[in-house]
């Protein structure tokens, strides 16, 4: 299936990312994991998500990305986990969070983004992922995918001309 | 897969599902899956009776943003540790009429038009409502004079050269063979020829909500085995019902412990797969030049578990003459035969309050949706007549 | 000075100390317990809660493998309610050969421990969770013991005859005329005076009989362990070769505790115990060979506490050192009258330590009262558990406390305020006013209060709402001090769904969702 812009994420930054595209007539596609803790704040849980959805968005509630297939420095598409073909779009953008919504994942001794293997940053020794300080600001809580000038995400150091990254997902 | 601890205790589960909204006996889903599993495997003694309140409609597993099986935890103890929580006497008989979609079928069709007008009758529905406890307002869905199987045995199949499979389910055989033989035509108008698979039975999903698991294991795996053979003719098994879909792909292996990883990518709804064929040019039909329609569609709660309500909705898109609505997605409250149970009357019609009001205030001429229980509950609490999209597509080519 | 003089006071809080208070009750001693934090706070909550059928000693130390098995008995019958009868497996793996495995259940039975070999597939069957590669398993007496609820239980029991219990309050120095210690002073500036003074303060002893002109050589050997968030097996766990690191995991009430190993520290650290990323990864790594489920279960938190060995060669690790009890009857052994050490055994044994202890202190006050511990039923454990019966917010409560729900208000308190472990406001309640706990960290030991998969990410402002209501304090003092506990022992295994959560404790606790 073919749309203007795809974005992976529909929390509160995917919504953020999604509603001025919507509003501009673009097509666009939203594959939302599961609700972000964000859904607590509006009068129910899916809401910015069914307003999206009624101005013609396609939502994808309850659908993961899988994986993203870049060729010459571009993304060509994306496979979720419940539809069979693959998700085409001109744009791409990343917006799944950090590890509670598992934009990132971690084991002992890495931390990566599971998508599209963007760059990461963070610190090779996970004794420094925080601070022992519950109160204390978190080292990782600043780990993120590495972008450009532009907000482009890097993958293998280089930067994917039609892939931003918005939100927690970002290294600060 | 036993993620129970994947669970974040985030609570988003708890904000989707129907149930906790109207009943304050359920404990929601959290504390019915994760939460109540963790004591459940140090003692089934653990075992809470309220889980008999979950619809399984699985919004809490769309919603979890830790892919938590909660819905399937839920029933896998409902299976595994609620067996005396079956009910006795007669709504255990009850229970068990209910379960049994295929048998009561086999047995009502013949007797069709008696046993639907005896099944309208004032004098046996408040004796079904007393004693068997099989709410009054709910109107047994009507059986059909002939089965499905019977009308497609006279169907000439020979003249094509290639085949899909079909698994009707219980409700196409017995009570609604249009919906089958919609699919029927539009299948041969496209070219292809029709099977049906060697031996089908029940899906068995009103068996594992009414405790009798054992069974709907049985039942799956002689579905299973059809259906590897079928997988083996190189032809893909085509459903009309969302439910029955669900659980063969979904819930045989992870509630029955059926395995199915061979074919399950091989069973799949028949408007997902000519949405598929149709997109791609492999299939031309001629649609009516006169046709309109004015539909809303309402994601059925397995639908949108499987995410395919894209297929559904797009392929009612591609019909020149519909104006669509989708709704926001909303559980009906039916669950199957949990609505028909008197105890779960008031419950059943306050869950699908909104989007009964939600079909209300969008006026349309028909609603269409994917799954048989949602048609009974829309239509009787709405007056709304609801169409399987297969239907409106029949309804909108030229034959 | 308090004017009241004491038969005795025990200095130490633990399950040795909680024994012992109890044992000195029953025989009709007037005994105070002093604890400078709260019960149960040292090495007696930080442990497997395994309750040893002996099996693990009988190869080494056949006296210490006896005491296990005929304490093991005992407390199967007396705390019924803290016990779990799951029993255990030694299970051979090929890398360990079966040679152990015949002379290791040769010497459990002359110890009197019912050891039996079972088929590799038998033992599969009992235990699906363990590794199928085993090539022989030992079925014995093992089981799963509270430590939190067997303290309390001796502590109540303690109460319920008379006998006083001071919380919250350091002993900082012993108190002697001439060469006798006839009391203790404590922290808070009080000489509290008794016939009798009994250390029981597992390593701290060591540093309190010092100040008495006392010499007690201990050593400190350091146990890590890691709790995973849910019951992988039923089963005590053991493997079946000589002791070694990380080779016991015990289904402790909703989770199970992998551990543990054995490293000599300096006393200096003992007062802040925690596990390192490397105990963690040996833990890891050697868990897995016992249930191989492991290797994906999350890990809710790693802690550590420490053995009070008692030296008799200061070399070596902790596990060449004897960990038998050690009675010191210091008028005897040092010339210093009114003094008393119980110390080394295990939680196992803690009622045979009390039980030697109390019958030296009654030969010295000259009472002839005979100890009744090992035939009376603790509180909790009293006759019949109750039955489940709805409404099921009281069944955890049941499983926690036995017969003691009698005195929890389900009626009025029926409300769950933790959810992950089902604690609702009555047990809360029940807590407060049997244990007077000051703040979330001291209700958790009474009640699991957010020691589920949460650490009490989601429920802690609900927890600490009910508690400063009850307590008159501030609400966000009590979160602050329990997120910081929490947190200690998170970090050691923080990454996967741990580093989840611990993004979503600092959201909420931030209010930055």
């Amino acid at each position: 299936m073919r749309f203007d812009v795809i974005i992976i994420g529909g929390g509160w930054a995917g919504c953020t990312a999604a509603e001025p595209l919507v509003e501009a007539g673009k097509k666009v596609c939203i594959v939302s994991e599961g609700l972000s803790l964000s859904a607590v704040k509006y009068e129910s849980p899916y809401a910015r998500l069914a307003t999206l959805q009624k101005q013609g968005a396609v939502v994808l509630r309850g659908d993961r990305a899988i994986s993203g297939k870049i060729e010459d420095g571009k993304v060509v598409e994306i496979r979720t986990r419940n539809m069979d073909e693959p998700l085409v779009a001109d744009e791409y953008v990343l917006a799944t969070g950090k590890f509670f919504s598992r934009g990132l994942l971690s084991d002992k001794e890495h931390i990566w983004e599971p998508v599209f293997g963007a760059d990461v940053v963070y610190d090779p020794d996970r004794t420094k992922w925080f601070d022992p300080d519950f109160e204390a600001p978190q080292p990782f809580m600043k780990f993120g995918v590495k972008t450009d000038a532009e907000g482009r995400v890097l993958v293998g150091g280089k930067a994917i001309v039609n892939l931003t990254a918005v939100g927690d997902i970002c290294n600060e | 897969m036993n993620n129970l601890e994947q669970c974040l205790k985030c609570n988003l589960c708890t904000l989707v599902c129907p149930m906790m909204e109207v009943n304050p006996d359920y404990p929601g889903p959290k504390k019915a899956g994760p939460d109540g599993e963790r004591y459940r495997l140090k003692d089934p003694a653990f075992f809470d009776y309220a889980l008999k309140y979950c619809l399984n409609c699985k919004r809490c597993e769309v919603a979890c943003p830790s892919d938590v099986h909660i819905g399937d935890m839920i029933q896998a103890a409902r299976i595994k540790y609620g067996s005396q929580a079956k009910a006795k006497g007669l709504r255990g008989l009850r229970d068990w009429t209910l379960a049994s979609t295929d048998l009561v079928g086999s047995l009502a069709s013949p007797f069709a038009p008696v046993v639907n007008e005896v099944l309208q009758l004032k004098p046996v529905k408040s004796v079904m409502d007393g004693m068997l406890g099989v709410d009054k307002h709910r109107t047994f869905p009507k059986y059909s004079k002939q089965k499905f199987v019977n009308w497609f045995r006279k169907q000439d199949q020979s003249g094509f050269d290639r085949f899909v499979s079909y698994f009707h389910g219980c409700y196409v055989n017995y009570n609604y063979p249009k919906l089958g033989q919609d699919l029927v035509k539009i299948l041969n108008a496209a070219g292809y020829g029709v099977h049906l698979l060697e031996k089908e039975k029940c899906c068995g999903v009103a068996l594992m909500s009414n405790g009798f698991a054992a069974r709907a294991k049985k039942q799956g795996a002689v579905n299973l085995a059809s259906i590897r053979k079928a997988a083996e003719a190189g032809e893909p098994v085509l459903t009309t019902s969302s439910t029955c879909t669900f659980t063969m792909r979904d819930e045989y292996p992870d509630v029955l412990g059926l395995q199915n990883s061979d074919v399950r990518d091989n069973i799949m709804l028949a408007t997902k797969w000519l949405y598929e064929k149709i997109s791609s040019g492999e299939i031309k039909l001629k649609f009516r030049k006169d046709f309109r329609m004015k539909v809303v569609y309402h994601t059925a709660c397995h639908m949108q578990k499987m995410g395919w309500q894209l297929y559904s909705i797009e392929l009612l898109r591609m019909i020149p003459g519909v104006t669509l609505t989708v709704l926001d997605q909303n559980c009906c409250g039916i669950s199957g035969t949990f609505g028909f149970k008197k105890e779960n009357y008031g419950f059943s019609q306050k869950i699908g309050s909104k989007l009964f009001e939600d079909i209300r205030t969008s006026n349309p001429e028909y609603v269409a949706t994917d799954c048989e229980t949602c048609k009974w509950q829309i239509e009787m609490s709405t007056g709304i007549p609801v169409l399987n999209p297969i239907e409106v597509l029949a309804e909108a080519i030229e034959l | 000075m308090s004017a009241k003089e004491y038969d005795v006071i025990i200095v130490g809080g633990g399950v040795t100390g909680a024994a012992t208070v109890r044992d000195c009750a029953l025989r009709g001693l007037s005994t105070l317990l002093i604890e400078r934090g709260d019960i149960c706070d040292g090495a007696s909550g930080r442990n497997h809660g395994l309750l040893h059928s002996g099996a693990r000693y009988a190869v080494t130390d056949r006296e210490g493998a006896e005491e296990c098995i005929r304490e093991n008995r005992i407390l199967r019958r007396i705390a019924s309610n803290c016990v779990e009868q799951t029993e255990g497996l030694f299970i051979s793996l090929p890398e360990d050969g079966l040679d152990y495995q015949a002379n290791f259940i040769k010497k459990c039975r002359e110890a009197g421990i019912d050891a039996e070999a079972i088929d590799p597939a038998e033992a599969l069957r009992m235990e699906p969770a363990i590794n199928p590669r085993i090539i022989g398993a030992v079925k014995v007496p093992d089981a799963s013991v509270d430590p939190f609820r067997l303290v309390d239980a001796h502590i109540l029991d303690a109460q319920r005859h008379g006998a006083d219990i001071l919380k919250f309050t350091a002993v900082t120095e012993l108190v002697k005329e001439g060469d006798r210690v006839v009391g203790v002073k404590t922290s808070k500036g009080d000489v509290i005076r008794a016939r009798e003074v009994v250390l029981a303060a597992g390593i701290w002893t060591a540093g309190l009989a010092q100040a008495a002109g006392v010499k007690i050589g201990m050593m400190p050997s350091k146990g890590a362990l890691i709790i995973y968030g849910h019951r992988v097996a039923n089963m005590v766990i053991n493997r079946c070769r000589k002791p070694a690191n990380a080779d016991i995991l015990v289904p402790g009430d909703v989770v199970s505790v992998l551990g543990t190993t054995s490293d000599k520290v300096p006393v200096e650290t003992c007062d802040d115990m925690h596990a390192t990323p490397e105990e963690v990864d040996l833990l890891m790594r050697e868990g897995e060979q016992l249930v191989p489920s492991l290797a994906h279960t999350r890990i809710i938190r790693a802690y550590a506490g420490v053995r009070p060995l008692v030296v008799a060669d200061p070399a070596g690790d902790g596990r060449n050192v004897s960990r038998g009890i050690v009675l010191l009857d210091h008028e005897t052994r040092d010339g210093v009258p009114g003094l008393i050490t119980i110390t080394g055994g295990k939680l196992t044994t803690a009622r045979l330590m009390a039980e030697m202890a109390t019958d030296l202190i009654c030969k010295k006050l000259g009472s002839s009262a005979r100890c009744e511990t090992a035939v009376r039923a603790l509180p909790g454990s009293e006759g019949r558990k109750p039955r489940f019966k709805d409404p099921f917010n009281m069944r955890a409560a049941i499983g926690r406390h036995g017969t003691e729900v009698a005195q929890m208000d389900f009626e009025k308190g029926g409300e769950i305020i933790c959810e992950c472990e089902s604690v609702t406001r009555a047990e809360i309640e029940y807590a407060v006013k049997q244990f007077g706990v000051r703040n979330i960290s001291d209700l958790r030991r009474h009640t699991r209060i957010g020691m589920g998969t949460c650490q009490g990410s989601f429920c802690i402002r609900k927890v600490a709402a009910v508690l400063a209501d009850i307590l008159s304090v501030s609400a966000e003092e009590l979160v602050r001090e329990y997120m910081q506990e929490r947190w200690k022992g998170m970090t050691p295994v923080l990454w996967g769904d741990t580093l989840r959560e611990a993004e979503y404790m600092q959201k909420t606790n931030r209010d930055e969702i």
